[in-house]
């Protein structure tokens, strides 16, 4: 089992691209488990038909220590195990912890021997804002970050910070960056904005997705472009991503 | 003495005090106070609270993990409704104590206190804060508190001659010249917040011409009630240095009385006559007996220190975890003129060795006692009661009295209860 965690800036398209990789994945015979880790808890729903599954931390608030497997992970496209951790509204309380418990509730009921999944995805907001969202980062978590980035300053500074986080956590043993994700916006040099970007960081771009109205078409159906549209050149180049990512990881 | 105060893992010892935010909180008039924290750091208050007599005055919405992440503002509200329903006379006063964790929760408590106010207009809601984490900070728990204790103070239609006594906690003696001293200054009441039962009693205090801040965790809301009431402030820490009172008072009446020559105070020259003897007669009667003075005793124990080995006691360790801006001259005077005093911090973690016992000793202070295994305890905190030439007398006799026999500290300690 290898564990990748997908960070970048909110909005960069994160969930998109990961929902992308667990469909190609998935539709190659992996059995894959992806783990929203955003509040909003819509990372997973283009591989359940739009539709948002019951959060770790709502199912835990309404049946406290009676959580069970079922209760919190849902199969999606191609058997992917969907898994939200889900947060506060926006403002109040604490979505840093809202992760750890959720994560903690996961281990404590053997999620992962349970489901056995060949790869796991925890797609995490935005930025490393507190020790919560660093949690994919450390030990016991992800092998792997992959950070999702465009062409554009904040997203590329967000991207900075989040190496950042992963090389201070590496000193430990922690996840290694394995590389970025160039989701393009067609933003002027794009492609060499964000090659320089990874040679600061010390890493590669993995692969620089191109903007495409079928990302578009396929969400408004609440599906990803592999199910939606498998035989457009945007399914081939999320399979292209793929590729690169088992690649990447060794598998 | 070294003079090196260090930081480093903490040691608490069951001596450490007896006054903590519930119970600072609890001078407040016709007030009660609702803990919003996880079950475990409620449970020393909820006990203490039962040993202190405070049971009916303290509540607690316990949190869990999940109003944790979700946030527990929407649950206070109804929380206050609760107390109050079971209540049967309705509080003036109501506090709300949010834990350290809210710190990174962040709760909104403006928006918390608007809704309560829209609720029950006839209360005045506070937020307190029980955060250790603070403790650092320019306005840590003590001071917090303190603050919202004055802050319930309302601007008064007129200002009559009364004087405040801001910052100590206790009630300073009927005995202590202060008060002839005040009325010679033109104050008919010398006023403290724990004279008063009520609420609209306590407003008096709104009126007085002058706040004299006698401890310094009343400094900042002082501050503040000079800015908010225009009542202006004097900062007269505590002390036992009969030359220092006697500037004190001086400073005192130029402070309170500007118009007036001081020519000293009838009555000020008989007291430190009094006071003085009473010091020999305790040096005597203590002899060469070594004695540790604990800052958890006196505000300022390197005065305390400096005073007693003036007059020829035998001061062999001063127990304090910092030294206070205004004790500061004490110290130096002390590394300089005596260094073979030592400086001993009751936090630090090599408290816990225990190794520094002198059993046949007499401390200044519980804490100072328990660290020391001293034989002796003067049982004394926050300079309670203490003023002025009374306030020696008063020491000296509590020395006199505490050398007559051995100390049961354990029962001492016991008696006190938890600091709440």
């Amino acid at each position: 089992m290898k564990k990748i965690a997908i960070y970048g800036k909110g909005g960069i398209g994160k969930s998109t691209t990961t929902s992308n990789l667990s469909a190609a994945l998935a539709g190659r015979g992996l059995k894959i488990m992806q783990i929203g880790c955003d509040p909003k808890a819509d990372s997973t729903k283009n591989l359940t038909g739009g539709r948002q599954i019951p959060t770790v931390l709502d199912q835990i608030r309404e049946k406290e220590d009676k959580v069970s497997l079922e209760d919190i992970a849902v199969r999606g496209y191609h058997n992917v195990v969907c898994v939200e951790a889900g947060g506060p509204t926006p403002g109040i309380g604490c979505a840093g912890r809202g992760i750890i418990t959720a994560f903690e509730k996961l281990e404590e009921l053997h999620a992962f021997e349970e489901f056995k999944p060949d790869l796991v995805f925890y797609d995490v907001l935005g930025d490393v804002v507190c020790g919560g969202f660093a949690m994919p980062i450390r030990g016991g978590y992800a092998n792997h970050v992959m950070i999702v980035t465009s062409g554009e300053m904040m997203s590329l500074y967000a991207a900075g910070n989040i190496a950042q986080a992963v090389r201070n956590f590496g000193k430990r043993g922690y996840a290694k960056l394995a590389g970025l994700i160039q989701n393009s916006r067609n933003v002027e040099n794009e492609d060499e904005l964000v090659r320089r970007a990874a040679s600061e960081f010390e890493t590669e771009i993995l692969y620089a997705v191109p903007r495409n109205t079928a990302v578009q078409t396929a969400e408004n159906q609440g599906k990803t472009v592999i199910e939606a549209c498998p035989n457009s050149q945007m399914a081939d180049c999320y399979q292209a991503l793929a590729d690169r990512v088992l690649e990447v990881i060794g598998e | 003495m070294s003079g090196c105060l260090e930081h480093t893992l903490h040691y608490s010892s069951p001596g450490h005090g007896d006054w903590g935010v519930v119970r600072v909180g609890m001078l407040a008039p016709e007030s009660v106070q609702l803990f919003v924290c996880p079950a475990a750091c409620g449970r020393h208050g909820a006990l203490g609270a039962m040993k202190q007599g405070f049971k009916n005055r303290l509540f607690y919405l316990y949190v869990t993990q999940s109003d944790i992440i979700e946030g527990y503002d929407p649950l206070i509200p109804d929380a206050v409704d609760e107390v109050l329903a079971a209540l049967s006379v309705e509080p003036r006063v109501f506090f709300v104590f949010v834990s350290c964790l809210d710190d990174l929760v962040g709760t909104d408590h403006e928006a918390l206190l608007a809704l309560l106010f829209e609720r029950h207009p006839k209360i005045q809601f506070r937020i307190g804060r029980m955060n250790p984490i603070s403790l650092g900070s320019k306005t840590p728990p003590p001071v917090s508190i303190q603050n919202n204790l004055y802050s319930l103070l309302e601007p008064a239609d007129g200002q009559d001659d009364g004087i405040n006594s801001f910052g100590n906690l206790d009630r300073i003696a009927d005995s202590s010249e202060l008060y002839a001293f005040t009325r010679a200054c033109g104050a008919k009441e010398f006023r403290h917040i724990s004279q008063y039962q009520t609420l609209a009693a306590y407003q008096d205090m709104a009126k007085s011409r002058a706040n004299l801040v006698l401890l310094p965790s009343g400094l900042q809301a002082a501050r503040q009630v000079r800015e908010r009431l225009g009542i202006p402030f004097l900062f007269v820490p505590i002390t036992y240095d009969p030359e220092e009172i006697a500037a004190d008072y001086r400073r005192m009446w130029e402070f309170l009385m500007p118009e007036e020559e001081w020519n000293g105070f009838p009555g000020l020259l008989e007291a430190r006559k009094e006071a003085e003897e009473e010091i020999q007669r305790a040096r005597e009667r203590i002899g060469s007996l070594p004695i540790i003075v604990d800052a958890s005793a006196v505000t300022q124990p390197f005065g305390l220190a400096k005073m007693l080995i003036s007059y020829g006691f035998h001061v062999v360790r001063v127990e304090a975890q910092e030294c206070a801006s205004f004790d500061k001259e004490h110290l130096e005077w002390l590394l300089k003129e005596h260094p073979e005093v030592e400086l001993s911090q009751p936090e630090h973690h090599r408290a816990v060795l225990f190794d520094r016992r002198i059993e046949e000793s007499l401390a200044i202070g519980v804490e100072g006692a328990y660290l020391s295994g001293s034989r002796y305890v003067a049982d004394l905190f926050n300079d309670e009661g203490m003023f002025g030439y009374d306030g020696v007398k008063r020491l000296m006799r509590l020395l006199t009295e505490a050398v007559k026999a051995p100390t049961d500290l354990k029962a001492l300690i016991n008696d006190y209860g938890l600091v709440i």
